[in-house]
Parts: C-alpha cells; sequence; structure tokens
C-alpha cells in the first residue's frame, strides 16, 4: 500500500506553501485594512456627530439672545445669563444653574466665538469649533446673525454670556 | 483502504488550475474591497455636507443682515381656492462639496424685500 503512494516532490510542497502564504497575505491585509478603517470610521463619526449638534444648538440658543458678550474661562456664573464655553477640550452649556456638556474631551483649544460687526452695524457670532480624535480633525465655521445686537464691538474669546428674550 | 484507492486515481489541480483559482480569488476580493470603504467614504462626505451647509448658513446670515428695501416683487400661493401674493424675493445659497460634485443648497425667502 505504501509504495503506490508516491507523495509529493520538494517543487510541489514548495509552490504550494508559496501559494498559502500569498492567499494568507492578502486575507491578513484585508483583515487589518477593515479594522483600520472601521477604527477610523468610528473616530470620525464621535468627532462629526457632536460637532455638528453642538453648532446646531449654538446656533439656535444664541441667535435671538438679548445681550451677548465674550467673557473668560473658567467662567462667573450670574444669574439670568446662560453661558457656552470651551474648557478641558469639552464646550459645555451653562443655564439656571445646571451644567451639561455638549461634546466629550474632543475639542481643540482655540477661540471658538468671535463677534463680529458688518458695515452696517449688524452683529454676528462666528463659531469655530475643530476636534480631533485618534489623528482624525474635523472644523466646522459658521457665522450666526444676532437679531437682537447691534453695534456691538468685535471680540474673541472661548466663552459666551447671553441672555435669552 | 477504499479512500487511498479513490485517491489514487485523482491527479489533484494542476499548477495552472491553482493560479487561475486564485486569479478568481483575487477579482471577487478587489471587486469585494469597494463595500469595505464605502462606509468611510459616506461618512467623510456626511461631513463635508456638514462644513458645506454651515457655510452656506453664513451667506445666508448675511443676506439676511442687509438693509430692507422695499420691493415690488411678490410670490405668489395657491391656497385651496385662494391666491395669496407676498412681497418679497427667494434668496438661494448654494456651495459644492466632495469629489462628486455635490451641493449643498439654501433657498429662503426674505419678506418685503
Amino acid at each position: 500500500m505504501k509504495n503506490n503512494n508516491r507523495g509529493v516532490t520538494l517543487v510541489e510542497l514548495a509552490i504550494s506553501l508559496t501559494l498559502i502564504g500569498i492567499v494568507l497575505a492578502i486575507g491578513i491585509n484585508l483583515f487589518f485594512f477593515g479594522e483600520k478603517l472601521f477604527s477610523s470610521s468610528n473616530n470620525a463619526y464621535q468627532l462629526q456627530s457632536p460637532i455638528r449638534l453642538t453648532e446646531s444648538f449654538i446656533s439656535s440658543d444664541v441667535r435671538n439672545a438679548t445681550s451677548i458678550t465674550i467673557v473668560t474661562v473658567p467662567i462667573t456664573p450670574e444669574p439670568g445669563f446662560n453661558y457656552i464655553y470651551l474648557k478641558d477640550s469639552k464646550i459645555s452649556h451653562y443655564s439656571n444653574g445646571t451644567t451639561s456638556d455638549k461634546t466629550e474631551a474632543i475639542m481643540v483649544d482655540q477661540n471658538i466665538f468671535k463677534i463680529k460687526k458688518d458695515s452696517n452695524g449688524r452683529n454676528f457670532l462666528s463659531v469655530s469649533l475643530k476636534g480631533s480624535v485618534g489623528g482624525e480633525t474635523y472644523e466646522i465655521n459658521t457665522d450666526i446673525l444676532l437679531n437682537n445686537i447691534v453695534n456691538q464691538g468685535e471680540a474673541e474669546g472661548k466663552a459666551v454670556k447671553y441672555k435669552k428674550p | 483502504m477504499r479512500i487511498i484507492k479513490r485517491l489514487k486515481g485523482q491527479n489533484g489541480f494542476s499548477l495552472m488550475e491553482l493560479l487561475i483559482s486564485l486569479t478568481i480569488l483575487s477579482l471577487v476580493a478587489m471587486f469585494l474591497l469597494p463595500s469595505l470603504t464605502f462606509g468611510y467614504l459616506q461618512l467623510h462626505e456626511a461631513g463635508n455636507q456638514s462644513q458645506a451647509y454651515a457655510s452656506v448658513q453664513t451667506n445666508v446670515e448675511q443676506e439676511l443682515a442687509k438693509p430692507s428695501v422695499p420691493t415690488s416683487n411678490a410670490i405668489t400661493i395657491q391656497f385651496g381656492g385662494q391666491t395669496i401674493s407676498v412681497k418679497g424675493s427667494i434668496i438661494e445659497k448654494e456651495e459644492e462639496y466632495g469629489t462628486r460634485g455635490s451641493k449643498a443648497k439654501v433657498k429662503i425667502f426674505i419678506p418685503g424685500r
């Protein structure tokens, strides 16, 4: 029975091993590529989602403010005023004695607010939100027309103090 | 015994057959690859879209801040049997984003201007 089996030659074995090696190399590469892609996508989502929501929140909350000023961080809350500020890489909102974080600690430390004035004296709040997670960065910039504020001087900083109607 | 007998009559795959099957396998992998990257690309496209909308919002806000000038422009709305005419104008702002030439478009009606 043993005499009828010729087995495989060294060349055949080498070729088959090479082929298995190639297939495995492609497979492993694909696996790690997929894993890296998932990780990048996850980071991108964790960045984009809170930044978008925060931008939307700031737009709607500040637009009709009856008074607005740029203040320094840490804030000193005063009754009747709302605050949005960047501290410890987080954007937080203070209102009626309660503070809520709008983002995790993903924000880049920079001046996120700027009060601007156009040639007609209309004021805008310029918002610049930039975040970074695991090598991914994302930035949203927009200007919000302050409906109830006119002729206020330009200023920039990390926190705004405002009063809602 | 029977299995060995059966194996004896078979020649296995030739190198050519193996190469062809590997080529087919890599072709399938090549076509499957875009499905892996699709989610990531879509996410980035969505991110670009948000940036474009934020930029369009800036343009719209600047338009809204312009002083009001009386206009004779009017838009008419058919509401049931009635026709409502409102003085004002429609402003459209848009910005291109991404690699596929998509546009973030915002259309607003400014009454009395």
